[in-house]
Protein backbone atom coordinates (compact mmCIF):
# COMPACT_ATOMS: atom_id res chain seq x y z
CA UNK A 1 0.00 0.00 0.00
CA UNK A 2 2.18 2.97 -1.28
CA UNK A 3 -0.24 5.17 -0.34
CA UNK A 4 -0.57 4.88 3.36
CA UNK A 5 2.87 6.39 4.21
CA UNK A 6 2.32 9.38 2.19
CA UNK A 7 -0.92 10.18 3.80
CA UNK A 8 0.62 9.64 7.40
CA UNK A 9 3.37 12.28 6.86
CA UNK A 10 0.90 14.66 5.66
CA UNK A 11 -0.87 14.25 8.79
CA UNK A 12 1.79 14.71 11.58
CA UNK A 13 3.37 17.57 9.09
CA UNK A 14 1.27 20.69 10.16
CA UNK A 15 2.46 22.41 7.10
CA UNK A 16 1.38 20.02 4.19
CA UNK A 17 3.42 20.46 0.52
CA UNK A 18 1.36 22.52 -1.16
CA UNK A 19 0.69 25.78 1.30
CA UNK A 20 -0.20 28.91 -0.68
CA UNK A 21 0.40 32.37 0.32
CA UNK A 22 -2.73 32.85 2.10
CA UNK A 23 -2.35 29.75 4.45
CA UNK A 24 -2.58 32.07 7.52
CA UNK A 25 -5.94 32.85 6.64
CA UNK A 26 -7.71 29.69 5.80
CA UNK A 27 -5.86 28.46 9.31
CA UNK A 28 -8.15 31.20 11.04
CA UNK A 29 -11.06 30.24 8.86
CA UNK A 30 -11.01 26.94 9.92
CA UNK A 31 -10.46 27.78 13.19
CA UNK A 32 -13.58 29.98 13.30
CA UNK A 33 -15.38 27.29 11.80
CA UNK A 34 -14.18 24.57 14.46
CA UNK A 35 -14.93 26.92 17.29
CA UNK A 36 -18.27 27.89 16.22
CA UNK A 37 -18.90 24.48 16.86
CA UNK A 38 -17.58 23.86 20.56
CA UNK A 39 -18.53 24.66 23.36
CA UNK A 40 -18.03 27.57 25.27
CA UNK A 41 -15.27 27.30 27.98
CA UNK A 42 -13.67 26.18 24.72
CA UNK A 43 -13.37 28.75 22.55
CA UNK A 44 -11.36 31.20 24.37
CA UNK A 45 -8.81 28.62 24.57
CA UNK A 46 -9.18 27.64 20.74
CA UNK A 47 -9.42 31.73 19.87
CA UNK A 48 -6.05 31.37 21.44
CA UNK A 49 -4.33 28.65 19.83
CA UNK A 50 -5.32 30.23 16.56
CA UNK A 51 -4.10 33.65 16.86
CA UNK A 52 -0.83 32.25 17.92
CA UNK A 53 -0.88 29.48 15.33
CA UNK A 54 -1.52 32.25 12.69
CA UNK A 55 1.57 34.11 14.32
CA UNK A 56 3.47 31.07 13.89
CA UNK A 57 1.83 30.24 10.29
CA UNK A 58 2.99 33.55 9.56
CA UNK A 59 6.19 34.35 10.67
CA UNK A 60 8.23 30.67 11.13
CA UNK A 61 8.28 30.85 6.93
CA UNK A 62 9.43 34.25 6.16
CA UNK A 63 12.88 33.18 5.36
CA UNK A 64 11.72 31.06 2.69
CA UNK A 65 8.63 32.80 1.54
CA UNK A 66 8.63 36.76 0.97
CA UNK A 67 7.78 39.12 3.60
CA UNK A 68 3.79 39.82 3.75
CA UNK A 69 2.87 43.37 3.67
CA UNK A 70 -0.09 42.86 6.76
CA UNK A 71 -0.71 40.23 9.43
CA UNK A 72 -3.89 38.98 8.67
CA UNK A 73 -5.94 39.15 11.39
CA UNK A 74 -8.52 41.19 9.81
CA UNK A 75 -11.76 38.78 11.09
CA UNK A 76 -10.82 39.87 14.53
CA UNK A 77 -11.49 43.40 14.06
CA UNK A 78 -14.39 43.26 11.61
CA UNK A 79 -17.80 43.63 13.07
CA UNK A 80 -18.27 39.79 13.26
CA UNK A 81 -18.08 38.53 16.55
CA UNK A 82 -15.36 35.65 17.08
CA UNK A 83 -16.94 32.39 16.66
CA UNK A 84 -19.79 33.76 14.39
CA UNK A 85 -18.34 33.51 11.36
CA UNK A 86 -21.50 35.14 8.76
CA UNK A 87 -20.04 32.79 5.30
CA UNK A 88 -21.30 29.11 5.40
CA UNK A 89 -18.32 26.84 6.21
CA UNK A 90 -15.61 27.39 4.05
CA UNK A 91 -14.61 24.45 2.04
CA UNK A 92 -12.23 22.41 3.92
CA UNK A 93 -8.44 22.02 2.15
CA UNK A 94 -6.54 18.96 0.62
CA UNK A 95 -2.67 18.86 0.63
CA UNK A 96 -1.58 18.71 -2.74
CA UNK A 97 -0.93 15.53 -3.87
CA UNK A 98 2.57 14.66 -6.27
CA UNK A 99 5.45 16.75 -6.53
CA UNK A 100 5.99 20.17 -5.56
CA UNK A 101 7.70 21.28 -8.38
CA UNK A 102 4.06 20.79 -10.34
CA UNK A 103 2.27 22.76 -8.42
CA UNK A 104 1.52 24.89 -11.80
CA UNK A 105 -0.99 21.91 -12.97
CA UNK A 106 -4.35 21.63 -10.70
CA UNK A 107 -3.08 18.76 -8.41
CA UNK A 108 -5.72 19.05 -5.59
CA UNK A 109 -7.63 16.30 -4.78
CA UNK A 110 -11.26 16.97 -5.41
CA UNK A 111 -12.66 15.86 -1.92
CA UNK A 112 -12.86 18.27 0.60
CA UNK A 113 -11.90 16.52 4.34
CA UNK A 114 -12.46 18.09 7.55
CA UNK A 115 -10.78 15.73 9.15
CA UNK A 116 -7.31 16.44 7.56
CA UNK A 117 -8.16 20.11 8.84
CA UNK A 118 -8.34 19.31 12.22
CA UNK A 119 -5.07 17.10 12.27
CA UNK A 120 -3.59 19.69 10.93
CA UNK A 121 -4.61 22.12 13.59
CA UNK A 122 -3.52 20.18 16.64
CA UNK A 123 -6.79 17.43 16.99
CA UNK A 124 -6.52 14.21 17.29
CA UNK A 125 -8.57 12.13 15.43
CA UNK A 126 -8.72 10.08 18.33
CA UNK A 127 -13.15 9.41 18.34
CA UNK A 128 -13.07 7.64 21.75
CA UNK A 129 -12.50 10.98 23.28
CA UNK A 130 -16.16 11.32 23.19
CA UNK A 131 -17.11 7.73 22.62
CA UNK A 132 -15.70 6.64 25.69
CA UNK A 133 -18.77 7.79 27.35
CA UNK A 134 -21.32 7.66 24.18
CA UNK A 135 -21.83 3.95 23.99
CA UNK A 136 -23.19 2.54 20.74
CA UNK A 137 -26.63 2.87 20.07
CA UNK A 138 -28.56 0.31 17.39
CA UNK A 139 -31.46 2.42 16.94
CA UNK A 140 -31.10 2.46 13.03
CA UNK A 141 -34.56 4.42 12.90
CA UNK A 142 -33.92 7.30 14.77
CA UNK A 143 -33.12 10.32 12.57
CA UNK A 144 -28.97 11.11 13.33
CA UNK A 145 -29.11 14.47 15.85
CA UNK A 146 -25.01 13.85 16.31
CA UNK A 147 -22.76 14.52 13.22
CA UNK A 148 -25.61 16.23 11.14
CA UNK A 149 -22.93 16.51 8.63
CA UNK A 150 -22.71 13.53 7.35
CA UNK A 151 -25.13 12.65 4.71
CA UNK A 152 -25.44 9.04 4.02
CA UNK A 153 -25.85 7.75 0.26
CA UNK A 154 -23.74 4.42 0.08
CA UNK A 155 -26.04 2.27 -1.61
CA UNK A 156 -27.34 -1.35 0.55
CA UNK A 157 -24.59 -0.10 2.79
CA UNK A 158 -26.87 1.82 5.38
CA UNK A 159 -25.55 0.96 9.08
CA UNK A 160 -23.15 2.75 10.99
CA UNK A 161 -21.36 -0.21 12.05
CA UNK A 162 -21.45 -2.05 9.23
CA UNK A 163 -17.82 -0.03 8.72
CA UNK A 164 -17.18 1.38 12.21
CA UNK A 165 -16.22 -0.85 14.71
CA UNK A 166 -19.33 -0.33 17.71
CA UNK A 167 -16.76 -0.96 21.01
CA UNK A 168 -13.27 0.85 19.13
CA UNK A 169 -14.28 4.00 17.31
CA UNK A 170 -11.09 4.77 16.57
CA UNK A 171 -11.02 1.09 14.15
CA UNK A 172 -13.31 -0.19 11.85
CA UNK A 173 -14.56 -3.38 11.70
CA UNK A 174 -13.91 -6.71 9.76
CA UNK A 175 -16.39 -9.36 8.92
CA UNK A 176 -15.49 -11.22 11.83
CA UNK A 177 -15.54 -8.47 14.46
CA UNK A 178 -12.21 -7.61 14.84
CA UNK A 179 -10.53 -4.55 14.19
CA UNK A 180 -9.15 -2.84 11.16
CA UNK A 181 -7.01 0.45 11.90
CA UNK A 182 -8.04 3.67 10.68
CA UNK A 183 -4.72 3.78 8.73
CA UNK A 184 -5.55 0.01 6.49
CA UNK A 185 -8.89 1.55 5.54
CA UNK A 186 -8.49 0.42 1.97
CA UNK A 187 -8.94 -2.88 3.64
CA UNK A 188 -12.18 -2.11 5.37
CA UNK A 189 -13.42 -0.85 2.05
CA UNK A 190 -11.66 -3.91 -0.04
CA UNK A 191 -14.48 -5.77 2.36
CA UNK A 192 -17.13 -5.24 -0.63
CA UNK A 193 -15.10 -4.06 -3.63
CA UNK A 194 -12.80 -7.19 -4.33
CA UNK A 195 -11.93 -6.14 -7.81
CA UNK A 196 -11.33 -2.39 -7.33
CA UNK A 197 -9.24 -3.31 -4.40
CA UNK A 198 -7.22 -5.51 -6.37
CA UNK A 199 -7.00 -3.18 -9.29
CA UNK A 200 -5.96 -0.52 -6.64
CA UNK A 201 -3.11 -2.44 -5.81
CA UNK A 202 -2.19 -2.67 -9.31
CA UNK A 203 -1.66 0.47 -9.40
CA UNK A 204 -4.98 1.03 -11.79
CA UNK A 205 -7.67 2.46 -9.73
CA UNK A 206 -7.48 5.83 -8.06
CA UNK A 207 -5.40 8.84 -9.21
CA UNK A 208 -1.44 8.36 -9.29
CA UNK A 209 0.98 11.20 -9.21
CA UNK A 210 4.81 11.54 -9.09
CA UNK A 211 7.28 9.39 -11.04
CA UNK A 212 6.00 6.41 -13.31
CA UNK A 213 9.27 5.05 -12.83
CA UNK A 214 9.63 3.93 -9.38
CA UNK A 215 13.75 3.67 -9.44
CA UNK A 216 13.99 7.60 -10.47
CA UNK A 217 11.42 9.64 -7.83
CA UNK A 218 8.23 8.66 -5.36
CA UNK A 219 4.94 7.61 -6.74
CA UNK A 220 1.61 8.92 -4.77
CA UNK A 221 -1.44 6.59 -4.68
CA UNK A 222 -4.18 8.46 -2.92
CA UNK A 223 -6.13 5.82 -0.69
CA UNK A 224 -10.17 5.31 -1.47
CA UNK A 225 -11.43 7.69 1.10
CA UNK A 226 -8.74 10.72 -0.11
CA UNK A 227 -11.43 10.70 -3.44
CA UNK A 228 -14.66 9.30 -1.91
CA UNK A 229 -16.70 10.22 0.66
CA UNK A 230 -17.14 7.02 2.82
CA UNK A 231 -20.44 7.82 3.86
CA UNK A 232 -21.05 9.20 0.21
CA UNK A 233 -18.84 7.17 -1.91
CA UNK A 234 -20.04 8.52 -5.57
CA UNK A 235 -17.56 10.64 -7.45
CA UNK A 236 -18.60 14.48 -7.21
CA UNK A 237 -19.59 15.96 -9.99
CA UNK A 238 -17.30 18.54 -10.95
CA UNK A 239 -17.47 21.72 -13.38
CA UNK A 240 -15.75 21.52 -16.56
CA UNK A 241 -13.25 23.72 -17.72
CA UNK A 242 -15.38 25.84 -20.06
CA UNK A 243 -15.50 24.04 -23.74
CA UNK A 244 -13.28 24.41 -27.30
CA UNK A 245 -14.66 27.26 -28.56
CA UNK A 246 -16.67 27.44 -31.58
CA UNK A 247 -14.74 29.05 -34.19
CA UNK A 248 -16.42 32.14 -35.42
CA UNK A 249 -16.60 31.77 -38.72
CA UNK A 250 -18.29 28.05 -39.06
CA UNK A 251 -21.19 29.65 -35.93
CA UNK A 252 -21.92 31.87 -37.80
CA UNK A 253 -21.73 30.16 -41.70
CA UNK A 254 -21.99 32.21 -45.11
CA UNK A 255 -25.93 30.77 -46.33
CA UNK A 256 -24.78 30.30 -49.42
CA UNK A 257 -22.12 27.99 -49.40
CA UNK A 258 -24.16 24.72 -48.39
CA UNK A 259 -27.30 25.97 -48.15
CA UNK A 260 -29.21 22.30 -48.46
CA UNK A 261 -26.81 21.65 -44.79
CA UNK A 262 -28.33 23.09 -42.13
CA UNK A 263 -25.78 23.52 -38.58
CA UNK A 264 -27.84 21.39 -36.90
CA UNK A 265 -27.02 18.88 -39.08
CA UNK A 266 -23.80 19.39 -39.61
CA UNK A 267 -22.98 18.59 -36.32
CA UNK A 268 -24.82 15.81 -34.89
CA UNK B 1 -5.61 22.90 -105.93
CA UNK B 2 -5.85 21.30 -102.15
CA UNK B 3 -1.89 22.49 -101.86
CA UNK B 4 -2.55 26.25 -102.62
CA UNK B 5 -5.61 26.25 -100.71
CA UNK B 6 -3.38 24.89 -97.58
CA UNK B 7 -1.28 27.69 -98.61
CA UNK B 8 -3.17 30.01 -98.12
CA UNK B 9 -4.54 29.16 -94.96
CA UNK B 10 -1.81 28.57 -93.11
CA UNK B 11 -0.13 32.24 -94.49
CA UNK B 12 -3.17 33.95 -92.61
CA UNK B 13 -2.78 31.61 -89.90
CA UNK B 14 1.12 32.35 -89.50
CA UNK B 15 0.51 36.23 -89.97
CA UNK B 16 -1.69 35.74 -87.38
CA UNK B 17 0.05 33.30 -85.39
CA UNK B 18 3.08 35.53 -85.81
CA UNK B 19 1.70 39.00 -83.85
CA UNK B 20 -0.17 36.66 -80.68
CA UNK B 21 3.12 35.12 -80.41
CA UNK B 22 5.03 38.45 -80.42
CA UNK B 23 2.58 39.19 -77.36
CA UNK B 24 2.05 35.66 -75.44
CA UNK B 25 6.42 35.80 -75.50
CA UNK B 26 6.67 39.18 -74.08
CA UNK B 27 4.32 37.81 -71.33
CA UNK B 28 5.99 34.53 -70.87
CA UNK B 29 9.18 36.46 -70.21
CA UNK B 30 7.63 39.21 -67.86
CA UNK B 31 6.00 36.11 -66.06
CA UNK B 32 9.31 34.25 -65.91
CA UNK B 33 11.37 37.23 -64.57
CA UNK B 34 8.96 38.54 -61.75
CA UNK B 35 8.77 35.14 -60.73
CA UNK B 36 12.71 34.38 -60.97
CA UNK B 37 12.77 37.75 -59.03
CA UNK B 38 9.78 37.09 -56.29
CA UNK B 39 12.09 33.45 -55.77
CA UNK B 40 15.29 35.15 -55.80
CA UNK B 41 13.60 37.33 -52.74
CA UNK B 42 12.03 34.56 -51.27
CA UNK B 43 15.13 32.51 -51.26
CA UNK B 44 17.12 35.45 -49.95
CA UNK B 45 14.49 36.30 -46.73
CA UNK B 46 16.38 34.19 -44.83
CA UNK B 47 19.27 36.29 -45.15
CA UNK B 48 17.28 39.03 -44.33
CA UNK B 49 16.30 37.50 -41.11
CA UNK B 50 19.85 36.69 -40.52
CA UNK B 51 20.76 40.63 -40.92
CA UNK B 52 17.92 41.32 -38.73
CA UNK B 53 19.22 38.86 -36.10
CA UNK B 54 15.75 36.97 -36.53
CA UNK B 55 17.40 33.70 -36.49
CA UNK B 56 21.27 32.90 -35.94
CA UNK B 57 23.77 31.77 -38.51
CA UNK B 58 23.69 28.25 -36.83
CA UNK B 59 19.75 28.04 -36.92
CA UNK B 60 19.94 28.51 -40.66
CA UNK B 61 22.83 26.12 -41.35
CA UNK B 62 21.10 23.72 -38.87
CA UNK B 63 21.15 20.10 -39.97
CA UNK B 64 18.45 17.91 -39.71
CA UNK B 65 18.30 16.63 -36.11
CA UNK B 66 19.27 13.34 -35.75
CA UNK B 67 22.27 14.35 -37.90
CA UNK B 68 23.08 16.60 -35.20
CA UNK B 69 26.37 16.36 -33.16
CA UNK B 70 26.28 17.00 -29.03
CA UNK B 71 27.99 19.81 -29.57
CA UNK B 72 26.19 21.59 -32.48
CA UNK B 73 22.37 19.93 -30.80
CA UNK B 74 24.19 22.21 -27.38
CA UNK B 75 24.97 25.37 -29.13
CA UNK B 76 20.88 25.31 -30.84
CA UNK B 77 19.24 24.67 -27.39
CA UNK B 78 21.15 27.85 -25.83
CA UNK B 79 20.30 29.92 -29.40
CA UNK B 80 16.74 28.39 -28.79
CA UNK B 81 16.98 29.62 -24.90
CA UNK B 82 18.28 33.45 -26.03
CA UNK B 83 15.71 33.87 -28.60
CA UNK B 84 12.50 32.67 -26.07
CA UNK B 85 14.35 35.11 -23.65
CA UNK B 86 14.66 37.59 -26.04
CA UNK B 87 10.98 37.05 -28.27
CA UNK B 88 8.83 35.91 -24.73
CA UNK B 89 11.43 37.84 -22.41
CA UNK B 90 11.09 34.11 -20.03
CA UNK B 91 14.66 32.34 -20.40
CA UNK B 92 13.49 28.85 -20.38
CA UNK B 93 15.72 26.02 -19.51
CA UNK B 94 15.55 23.88 -23.18
CA UNK B 95 17.12 20.44 -22.84
CA UNK B 96 17.03 17.28 -25.24
CA UNK B 97 16.58 14.17 -22.69
CA UNK B 98 16.91 11.30 -24.76
CA UNK B 99 14.65 7.77 -24.74
CA UNK B 100 15.15 5.53 -21.96
CA UNK B 101 16.65 1.84 -22.40
CA UNK B 102 13.99 -0.82 -22.32
CA UNK B 103 11.25 1.97 -22.16
CA UNK B 104 8.34 2.11 -24.38
CA UNK B 105 5.53 4.39 -23.77
CA UNK B 106 2.05 3.12 -23.66
CA UNK B 107 -1.10 4.89 -22.44
CA UNK B 108 -4.41 3.73 -21.12
CA UNK B 109 -7.86 4.96 -20.43
CA UNK B 110 -10.42 3.99 -18.39
CA UNK B 111 -13.23 5.51 -19.69
CA UNK B 112 -15.70 4.21 -17.08
CA UNK B 113 -13.92 6.73 -14.91
CA UNK B 114 -13.50 9.78 -16.91
CA UNK B 115 -16.22 12.16 -16.26
CA UNK B 116 -15.23 14.77 -19.19
CA UNK B 117 -14.16 17.36 -16.72
CA UNK B 118 -11.58 18.90 -18.92
CA UNK B 119 -8.82 19.11 -16.51
CA UNK B 120 -6.58 16.98 -18.93
CA UNK B 121 -6.99 19.40 -21.90
CA UNK B 122 -6.59 22.79 -19.80
CA UNK B 123 -3.34 21.29 -17.86
CA UNK B 124 -2.10 20.19 -21.48
CA UNK B 125 -1.77 24.17 -21.92
CA UNK B 126 -0.27 24.74 -18.84
CA UNK B 127 2.86 22.08 -19.33
CA UNK B 128 3.40 22.67 -23.12
CA UNK B 129 3.02 26.05 -23.73
CA UNK B 130 0.53 26.23 -26.66
CA UNK B 131 -0.59 29.59 -28.22
CA UNK B 132 -3.58 30.88 -26.72
CA UNK B 133 -5.82 34.34 -26.75
CA UNK B 134 -6.70 33.73 -23.46
CA UNK B 135 -6.30 31.16 -20.57
CA UNK B 136 -9.76 28.87 -21.79
CA UNK B 137 -8.87 28.96 -25.19
CA UNK B 138 -8.07 25.28 -25.72
CA UNK B 139 -7.74 25.46 -29.75
CA UNK B 140 -4.25 24.03 -29.31
CA UNK B 141 -4.68 22.20 -26.67
CA UNK B 142 -3.99 18.38 -27.87
CA UNK B 143 -6.78 16.96 -26.12
CA UNK B 144 -10.42 16.65 -27.67
CA UNK B 145 -12.86 15.28 -24.91
CA UNK B 146 -15.70 14.28 -26.61
CA UNK B 147 -19.29 13.55 -25.42
CA UNK B 148 -21.21 10.47 -26.62
CA UNK B 149 -24.78 9.35 -25.36
CA UNK B 150 -24.25 6.02 -23.51
CA UNK B 151 -24.13 3.16 -25.97
CA UNK B 152 -23.04 4.98 -28.87
CA UNK B 153 -19.33 4.28 -30.39
CA UNK B 154 -19.42 6.30 -33.70
CA UNK B 155 -17.70 9.66 -32.98
CA UNK B 156 -19.05 10.97 -35.58
CA UNK B 157 -22.13 11.60 -33.34
CA UNK B 158 -20.19 12.71 -30.47
CA UNK B 159 -20.48 16.79 -29.26
CA UNK B 160 -16.58 18.53 -28.72
CA UNK B 161 -18.58 21.46 -27.54
CA UNK B 162 -20.43 20.14 -24.27
CA UNK B 163 -20.91 23.31 -22.47
CA UNK B 164 -22.82 21.61 -18.98
CA UNK B 165 -23.00 23.36 -15.30
CA UNK B 166 -21.61 19.55 -13.69
CA UNK B 167 -20.38 16.86 -15.38
CA UNK B 168 -20.73 13.59 -15.79
CA UNK B 169 -24.30 13.82 -17.42
CA UNK B 170 -27.02 12.26 -16.99
CA UNK B 171 -26.47 9.31 -20.15
CA UNK B 172 -23.32 10.58 -21.51
CA UNK B 173 -20.12 9.73 -21.68
CA UNK B 174 -16.90 10.93 -22.01
CA UNK B 175 -14.12 10.17 -24.60
CA UNK B 176 -10.64 12.08 -24.34
CA UNK B 177 -8.43 11.82 -27.98
CA UNK B 178 -5.27 13.03 -28.28
CA UNK B 179 -2.64 12.06 -30.39
CA UNK B 180 -2.06 8.03 -29.83
CA UNK B 181 1.29 7.59 -30.77
CA UNK B 182 0.73 5.16 -33.58
CA UNK B 183 3.37 2.00 -34.23
CA UNK B 184 2.02 2.83 -37.75
CA UNK B 185 1.96 6.71 -38.05
CA UNK B 186 0.37 7.89 -41.26
CA UNK B 187 1.74 11.51 -40.29
CA UNK B 188 5.27 10.36 -40.21
CA UNK B 189 4.92 8.82 -43.97
CA UNK B 190 3.74 11.93 -45.98
CA UNK B 191 6.51 14.38 -44.37
CA UNK B 192 8.02 15.30 -47.14
CA UNK B 193 10.84 16.93 -45.16
CA UNK B 194 11.09 14.09 -42.43
CA UNK B 195 10.58 16.61 -39.48
CA UNK B 196 8.31 13.82 -38.22
CA UNK B 197 9.46 10.28 -36.78
CA UNK B 198 9.00 7.69 -34.17
CA UNK B 199 11.38 8.14 -31.44
CA UNK B 200 12.85 4.44 -29.93
CA UNK B 201 10.64 5.01 -26.93
CA UNK B 202 7.57 5.18 -29.41
CA UNK B 203 6.81 8.97 -29.00
CA UNK B 204 5.85 10.49 -32.04
CA UNK B 205 7.92 14.18 -32.78
CA UNK B 206 8.00 17.06 -34.87
CA UNK B 207 11.35 19.19 -34.97
CA UNK B 208 9.50 22.53 -34.86
CA UNK B 209 13.20 23.75 -36.61
CA UNK B 210 12.57 21.60 -39.87
CA UNK B 211 8.92 21.39 -39.97
CA UNK B 212 8.11 23.21 -43.30
CA UNK B 213 4.28 24.01 -42.30
CA UNK B 214 2.49 21.93 -45.00
CA UNK B 215 0.15 20.18 -43.14
CA UNK B 216 0.46 17.12 -44.67
CA UNK B 217 0.87 15.14 -41.58
CA UNK B 218 -2.64 16.69 -40.39
CA UNK B 219 -4.38 15.65 -43.25
CA UNK B 220 -2.94 12.05 -42.75
CA UNK B 221 -3.59 11.98 -38.64
CA UNK B 222 -7.23 9.62 -38.18
CA UNK B 223 -7.55 11.10 -34.81
CA UNK B 224 -7.10 15.25 -35.49
CA UNK B 225 -4.11 15.02 -33.35
CA UNK B 226 -2.17 17.52 -34.57
CA UNK B 227 -2.59 21.30 -34.37
CA UNK B 228 -0.96 24.12 -36.25
CA UNK B 229 0.52 27.69 -35.69
CA UNK B 230 -1.69 29.79 -37.81
CA UNK B 231 -0.64 32.96 -35.88
CA UNK B 232 2.75 33.40 -34.27
CA UNK B 233 2.24 31.82 -30.81
CA UNK B 234 1.15 34.15 -28.34
CA UNK B 235 2.13 32.61 -24.64
CA UNK B 236 1.84 35.03 -21.41
CA UNK B 237 4.99 35.38 -19.90
CA UNK B 238 4.06 34.27 -16.81
CA UNK B 239 2.51 31.63 -17.45
CA UNK B 240 5.41 29.99 -19.76
CA UNK B 241 6.49 26.35 -18.48
CA UNK B 242 10.25 26.88 -18.28
CA UNK B 243 10.91 23.30 -18.64
CA UNK B 244 11.62 22.96 -22.02
CA UNK B 245 12.81 20.22 -24.06
CA UNK B 246 13.91 20.67 -28.24
CA UNK B 247 11.34 17.91 -29.24
CA UNK B 248 8.09 18.82 -27.16
CA UNK B 249 6.99 22.20 -24.94
CA UNK B 250 9.88 24.86 -26.21
CA UNK B 251 7.37 27.80 -27.67
CA UNK B 252 7.00 27.19 -31.32
CA UNK B 253 7.84 29.50 -34.21
CA UNK B 254 4.62 30.49 -36.36
CA UNK B 255 4.16 27.90 -39.27
CA UNK B 256 4.65 24.78 -37.66
CA UNK B 257 2.86 21.76 -36.83
CA UNK B 258 2.76 20.71 -33.25
CA UNK B 259 1.05 17.60 -31.21
CA UNK B 260 1.09 15.61 -27.71
CA UNK B 261 4.75 14.23 -27.10
CA UNK B 262 3.19 12.14 -23.90
CA UNK B 263 5.04 15.31 -22.62
CA UNK B 264 8.36 13.57 -22.85
CA UNK B 265 10.54 16.34 -20.85
CA UNK B 266 8.48 14.83 -17.89
CA UNK B 267 7.92 11.24 -19.09
CA UNK B 268 11.60 10.67 -19.94
CA UNK B 269 12.60 11.61 -16.90
CA UNK B 270 10.36 9.07 -14.95
CA UNK B 271 7.28 11.74 -14.17
CA UNK B 272 3.81 11.32 -15.05
CA UNK B 273 2.71 13.11 -18.16
CA UNK B 274 0.88 16.43 -16.86
CA UNK B 275 -2.56 15.13 -18.16
CA UNK B 276 -2.23 12.23 -15.83
CA UNK B 277 -0.96 14.39 -13.06
CA UNK B 278 -4.29 16.48 -12.93
CA UNK B 279 -7.04 13.83 -14.00
CA UNK B 280 -8.75 13.84 -11.28
CA UNK B 281 -10.27 10.67 -11.07
CA UNK B 282 -7.31 8.92 -12.12
CA UNK B 283 -8.51 7.35 -15.44
CA UNK B 284 -5.41 7.93 -17.22
CA UNK B 285 -2.52 5.69 -16.73
CA UNK B 286 0.20 5.74 -17.91
CA UNK B 287 3.96 3.80 -18.39
CA UNK B 288 6.34 1.78 -19.87
CA UNK B 289 4.08 -1.45 -21.65
CA UNK B 290 8.08 -3.23 -22.04
CA UNK B 291 7.90 -3.63 -18.07
CA UNK B 292 5.38 -6.26 -16.99
CA UNK B 293 4.97 -5.30 -13.72
CA UNK B 294 4.49 -1.64 -15.00
CA UNK B 295 -0.08 -0.42 -14.47
CA UNK B 296 -0.03 -0.25 -18.21
CA UNK B 297 1.04 -3.73 -18.35
CA UNK B 298 -1.52 -4.89 -15.78
CA UNK B 299 -4.69 -3.09 -17.95
CA UNK B 300 -2.89 -4.62 -21.12
CA UNK B 301 -3.31 -8.36 -19.39
CA UNK B 302 -6.25 -7.96 -17.27
CA UNK B 303 -8.50 -4.91 -18.87
CA UNK B 304 -10.58 -5.48 -22.21
CA UNK B 305 -9.01 -2.87 -23.97
CA UNK B 306 -9.49 -1.51 -27.36
CA UNK B 307 -7.65 1.08 -29.90
CA UNK B 308 -9.68 3.71 -31.69
CA UNK B 309 -10.13 3.37 -35.72
CA UNK B 310 -8.53 -0.31 -35.67
CA UNK B 311 -9.57 -0.80 -39.20
CA UNK B 312 -7.02 2.10 -40.41
CA UNK B 313 -4.63 0.04 -39.12
CA UNK B 314 -2.41 3.12 -37.46
CA UNK B 315 -1.52 0.33 -34.48
CA UNK B 316 -1.71 2.98 -31.65
CA UNK B 317 0.40 2.87 -28.19
CA UNK B 318 -2.91 4.27 -26.81
CA UNK B 319 -5.70 1.86 -25.40
CA UNK B 320 -9.05 1.99 -23.93
CA UNK B 321 -11.13 0.54 -21.86
CA UNK B 322 -14.10 0.12 -19.91
CA UNK B 323 -14.59 -1.16 -16.03
CA UNK B 324 -16.40 -2.51 -13.88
Amino acid sequence: MCGTGQLEETLKTPCGTGERANRAMVVERRTTRIVSRLPLHLTAAALVAAVGLAFVATYSRSGTEPERDSIPLGFLLSSNPPGLPVVARPPASQPLVGLATDSYLDITPVRRTMGLDLVKMGWTYNCMECHALLVARWHYDRPMVEHENIEFDHGNNRFCLNCHHPANRNAFVDYDGSEIAQSDVVLLCAKCHGPIHRDWEAGVHGRGNGYWDEKLGPKTRLRCIQCHDPHRPRFPALKPEPPLRYPARAANPPAVLHPHVSRSESHD
Amino acid sequence: MTDSSENHASQETASRADASVDRRVFLKKTAAVAAGAAGLVAALSPLAKLERGEITLDALLQKHYRKLTPSELRHILKDLEVQCHKEHGVRPEIRDPRPMDGVEFGYALNLTRCIGCRRCARACLAENNQSRDDADDLELSYIRVLELDKGAINLETSDLYYDAELVPRQGKYYMPVQCQQCREPPCTKVCPVQATWTEPDGVVVVDYNWCIGCRYCMAACPYDARRFNYVRPKVPAEAINRNQSYLSNRLRRKGVVEKCTFCLHRTRVGKYPACVEVCPTGARLFGNMLDPNSEIGYVLRNKRVYVLKEEVGTLPRFYYFFDA
